[in-house]
């Protein structure tokens, strides 16, 4: 299993209000897995993602990516190089950095991972070409639509061939016609590269392209197809 | 670490597209640059005003003083040339000259003028074929006869220019020269010796105190004044390198049983003044550095708020907060580098040029007040003066630029304006990736 989810909980504190948002959850995934929870505002998919990619802590259970548990991690930095090297993320907005071009706001993880400045631009290049935006690759975020920004966002998630890529609710700033495009591209990269992707949205039709469904309600899980 | 945070940081700064500065950017160079620029023009003043002060005063003084106090004052030294002979010998190589010298209060009248004044009698070498006096090197520039290199031998004295403005006096006139004479009495007190002499020239040694109260005369001429015969009342060390003045008065302590001071001892107070002066100048003109490294904080923080998604999506994407630290370092480090790179560069320039600046600022502010007043009030115009030359005595404005002063002040601007980045610096580290996630979703 490429990702495997035991008995997860969170909850959050204020003071002494408690609120518990993920309760005693458990799921896996397998390697080129396209996995979609659903779920209200408020419901703790983008908790569960945040949990999954190491950004938030957890309070109980485990989470094992690829064959490691986060708990072996005690420091934050030794995480922050777990993400480095194994996630890969597009979120509601794209994130684009507006002091750089779009291509090297793709080059960023390659570079972060130290590889040469020279490979990082033929594979960024490669990434924008795949996903449809070579000739935008000099162009600043401000310049670009927001259409093709959350496209540039998924080239910098996939640049560096992270085993998991989360996505949270990509589509939510996205009208219609950019929507069914982006869903095409996730899609078709998921099938060319056999990514494993899991996916959280309030939106029905980018649910339905996963091979597996879940909702979420309450804090747990429940399959609803796959 | 990788250059990736430099090229993050330089980013930053340059802002979007082709400006060569983000404004936040520009705006803390700004106040950095001006600092230093400003700092760097006052301390080259100060720094001018005291070395031509210390120059005048140490070409002119003598380096060592030795005497025989007492009670009453200084004693006659009978056996001064045995005493110079040891010196000499003992500490050759170090000295320049060793002369035996008088130095007392004196009174100098001219017509109904009265002025108090100090006499200054010092070996002078004769001239080997006329019946004059050599004026030693060490001597200061004659005004008037200009370069005169001898005087006549006889009742011949050199006044400072200054007193020479004050008294009226004229190249061969005659003053009259009153010192007390021989021991106190209870009865009758200190006998007055009272002798007139010829002016033989006026010198100017850049020091008014000494320009107006300084009269200079042979040894041999002030011994007969003072009728002492062959003893002085004080032995004169000069030495060629200044920075061994505590050395060789230690070793003169050795030969010499009586007081011995140095320059530096017997101008204490006005060394002190000076460097007081210095200090508070240079502190008030620092002043405006700390304000543009508050400006360095305030726009690192600018910085920091201004890309919290930036460091929210590095963070997420793997950036380590080292790295992070490093690009908000580095941000406010290049904004005090750069300024403080150009502001010692301007201080440089606008000191060297400062005289022709402020007479192209004089002309235009006269030029101005000239025709405010005739086209306009139609009143008096009186020329305005700058830096008025009679008041500040000096020929040309004394500027020192010293490289020593440019270093501190440079080094001190760059280690404070990454200091001054620290703190934001940390902030932006610190920042949780899911929480700004999250707040700006």
């Amino acid at each position: 299993m490429l990702l495997v989810v035991k008995n997860l909980s969170k909850t959050y504190r204020e003071g002494e209000t408690e609120l518990p948002v993920i309760k005693s959850l458990s799921f896996s995934m397998a390697k080129g897995d396209f996995v979609s929870i659903r779920g209200a505002s408020g419901a703790g998919k983008s908790t569960f993602l945040n949990l999954i990619g190491a950004l938030d802590s957890f309070d109980e259970g485990d989470i094992i990516i690829d064959g490691i548990s986060l708990k072996n991690y005690a420091h934050k930095e030794e995480l922050t190089l777990f993400r480095r090297d194994k996630i890969g993320f597009v979120f509601q907005n794209h994130y684009l950095m507006a002091e750089f071009t779009v291509l090297e706001n793709v080059m960023f993880p390659l570079l972060l991972q130290k590889v040469p400045r020279r490979q990082a631009r033929e594979r960024a290049e490669l990434m924008l070409e795949r996903v449809g935006l070579k000739d935008r690759r000099n162009h600043y975020p401000s310049q670009i639509s927001g259409g093709e920004s959350q496209r540039a966002a998924v080239a910098r998630a996939l640049v560096h061939k992270p085993v998991l890529v989360l996505a949270d609710e990509p589509t939510g700033n996205l009208d219609a016609t950019n929507r069914k495009k982006f869903i095409e591209l996730l899609q078709n990269l998921q099938l060319q590269e056999n990514l494993s992707i899991l996916v959280v949205t309030h939106e029905e039709d980018l649910a339905r392209c996963a091979k597996r469904q879940y909702l979420m309600v309450d804090g747990k899980l429940e399959l609803l197809s796959g | 670490m990788s250059l990736l945070p430099v090229f993050i940081a330089w980013r930053y700064l340059r802002g979007k597209g082709s400006t060569i500065l983000s404004l936040n950017a520009r705006l803390s160079f700004t106040g950095i640059f001006v600092g230093t620029s400003l700092l760097v023009v006052v301390l080259s003043i100060f720094n001018g005003f005291q070395v031509q002060l210390k120059n005048s005063i140490f070409r002119f003084d003598p380096h060592i003083t030795l005497t025989q106090e007492t009670t009453s004052g200084p004693e006659k030294i009978f056996s001064w040339r045995e005493y110079k002979a040891k010196i000499e010998t003992r500490l050759e190589p170090k000295l320049l000259l060793v002369e035996g010298a008088i130095s007392s209060p004196a009174i100098v009248r001219r017509k109904n003028l009265l002025e108090h004044v100090y006499l200054r009698a010092v070996e002078l070498q004769r001239d080997p074929v006329r019946n004059q006096y050599l004026l030693p090197a060490y001597f200061p520039k004659i005004e008037e006869p200009a370069n005169l290199k001898t005087f006549p031998r006889g009742s011949y004295c050199l006044v400072g220019r200054e007193m020479a403005w004050q008294l009226g006096l004229y190249v061969g006139d005659e003053i009259e020269v009153i010192v007390p004479r021989g021991e106190f009495a209870a009865r009758v007190g200190l006998r007055p010796s009272l002798k007139s002499y010829r002016i033989a020239g006026f010198f100017k040694t850049g020091h008014y105190q000494y320009d107006s109260r300084v009269v200079v005369m042979a040894l041999e001429e002030a011994q007969k004044l003072f009728a002492i015969g062959d003893s002085v009342q004080q032995i004169f060390i000069r030495l060629k390198d200044l920075n061994e003045l505590r050395q060789v008065k230690g070793e003169v302590m050795k030969i010499w049983p009586f007081s011995v001071r140095t320059l530096e001892e017997e101008q204490r107070n006005f060394f002190h003044a000076l460097q007081l002066e210095k200090t508070i100048m240079t502190v008030i003109v620092f002043l405006f550095v700390i304000a543009a490294i508050v400006g360095i904080v305030v726009a690192t923080y600018n910085l920091v708020h201004s890309h919290r998604r930036d460091i929210g999506i590095l963070k997420a994407i793997g950036m380590s907060n080292l790295s992070i630290m490093a690009i908000f370092v580095l941000s406010g480090f290049t904004m005090g580098y750069l300024g403080t790179l150009l502001g010692i560069m301007t201080g440089i320039f606008l000191s060297v040029h400062l005289e022709s600046i402020l007479g192209v600022v004089e002309k235009a502010l006269n030029f101005l007040a000239r025709l405010y007043t005739e086209k306009i009030s139609g009143g008096i115009y009186f020329p305005i003066n700058l830096i008025p030359r009679d008041v500040y005595y000096f020929d040309s404005l004394p500027i020192h630029i010293d490289p020593g002063v440019l270093h501190q002040v440079g080094s001190l601007a760059i280690v404070l304006s990454a200091l001054a980045a620290l703190l934001p610096a940390i902030v932006a580290s610190r920042l949780e990736p899911v929480k700004i996630i999250r707040s700006t979703e």
